[in-house]
C-alpha cells in the first residue's frame, strides 16, 4: 500500500515539476527572442537615422 | 535644504519604472521562493503519515498551494481588468494578459494532482462533484481568457473585451470556494481558511502554508518576467509599425 502511495506521490510531483519547468522554459525563450527583436528594430533605426 | 523626491503611487503605473524596480525584484522573489519550498516540502515529507490516508496526503503540498494560487491569481487578475476599466491604469492590462498563463497551469496543476490524489483515497480519477467542475470551469475560462488575448491585434482592443471577460468570470471564484459547503461531494470541506480557524494539524499546517508562500514568491517573480516581455512585446509592435510606416 505504502509503496503504492509512493508511485501517486511521485507521479503528482513530476507532473507538477513538468508543467512548472516547461512554463519556466516558455518565459525565458519568449523574453529572449522579444529582446532579441526589440534590439534589432532598435539597430535598424539608429542606421537609418 | 533641497529635497529628495518621494515616490508616488502612480509612479508605478510608468513601464519604465516597473521595469528598473523589476530588475533587482525578480532575483529577490527567486531567491525567497527556492529556500522556502525546498523548506516546506523537507517539512511536509517529515510529517508523519496521515491515520485515514497514510502517507499519499504528502500530495496536498503541491495540490492546494496550485489551487489557492489559481483562484488568488484570477482575483488578481479581476481587480487589473478594473484597472483597465475604470482607471485605464497602464500595466493593468499588461499584468492582466501576462497573469493568465501562469493561472491556467495551476489551476491544470491542481486538477491532475487532486485527480491522482482521489484514486487512492475516493477510488476514482474524477468526479462530477461541485469543487472539481468549479475547478475545470476555472481552468477552462483561464483557456478562454488566453485565446481571446490572441485573436485580437490591438493590444488595447483586446484589454478592454478581456477585462469584460474576465470580471464576468469571477462568477466562479466564489462558486469553487463555497462549493464545498453548497454541495455534498467527495471533496473534503475547507480546513484551513475557516471562520473558526484552520482544523489541520500543525505538523501538517505550517508545511503546507510555508510551500504556498514559496509558490506565491515564485508566480511573482514569473509574473514580473512576462510582465517585461509584454511591455518588450509592445514597444517591438509600435516600432515595427514606424517602420513600416517609414518605408511608405
Amino acid at each position: 500500500m505504502a509503496h503504492l502511495h509512493t508511485t501517486f506521490i511521485i507521479a503528482a510531483y513530476c507532473f507538477a515539476g513538468f508543467v512548472l519547468s516547461a512554463l519556466l522554459l516558455w518565459i525565458f525563450l519568449d523574453h529572449r527572442a522579444q529582446q532579441r527583436q526589440l534590439a534589432e528594430l532598435e539597430a535598424r533605426r539608429a542606421k537609418n537615422k | 535644504m533641497p529635497r529628495t523626491p518621494r515616490m508616488k503611487v502612480s509612479d508605478l503605473a510608468n513601464p519604465n519604472r516597473f521595469v528598473r524596480m523589476s530588475n533587482w525584484l525578480i532575483p529577490l522573489f527567486a531567491v525567497i521562493a527556492v529556500p522556502l519550498l525546498a523548506y516546506g516540502f523537507y517539512l511536509g515529507f517529515q510529517a508523519p503519515a496521515e491515520r485515514d490516508q497514510g502517507t499519499v496526503f504528502r500530495i496536498m503540498f503541491v495540490h492546494v498551494p496550485s489551487a489557492w494560487l489559481a483562484l488568488s491569481i484570477y482575483t488578481m487578475m479581476a481587480l487589473a481588468a478594473l484597472g483597465t476599466l475604470v482607471w485605464r491604469h497602464p500595466l493593468a492590462d499588461v499584468a492582466q494578459k501576462a497573469a493568465a498563463p501562469f493561472g491556467a497551469a495551476f489551476a491544470l496543476i491542481c486538477l491532475v494532482t487532486g485527480s491522482i490524489w482521489g484514486y487512492p483515497t475516493w477510488g476514482t480519477f474524477w468526479e462530477w462533484d461541485g469543487r472539481l467542475t468549479s475547478m475545470l470551469v476555472l481552468f477552462l475560462i483561464y483557456l478562454g481568457i488566453i485565446s481571446l488575448w490572441r485573436a485580437f491585434e490591438e493590444p488595447l482592443q483586446a484589454a478592454k473585451a478581456v477585462a469584460i471577460l474576465t470580471l464576468v468570470g469571477f462568477i466562479n471564484i466564489p462558486i469553487v470556494k463555497f462549493s464545498v459547503d453548497w454541495w455534498s461531494g467527495l471533496h473534503q470541506k475547507a480546513s484551513v481558511f475557516r471562520l473558526d480557524g484552520p482544523t489541520m494539524h500543525p505538523a501538517y499546517l505550517h508545511p503546507l502554508l510555508i510551500c504556498a508562500l514559496g509558490f506565491s514568491f515564485l508566480f511573482a517573480a514569473m509574473l514580473m518576467i512576462a510582465m517585461r516581455t509584454e511591455i518588450t512585446r509592445r514597444r517591438v509592435r509600435t516600432l515595427t509599425i514606424f517602420a513600416a510606416q517609414e518605408a511608405r
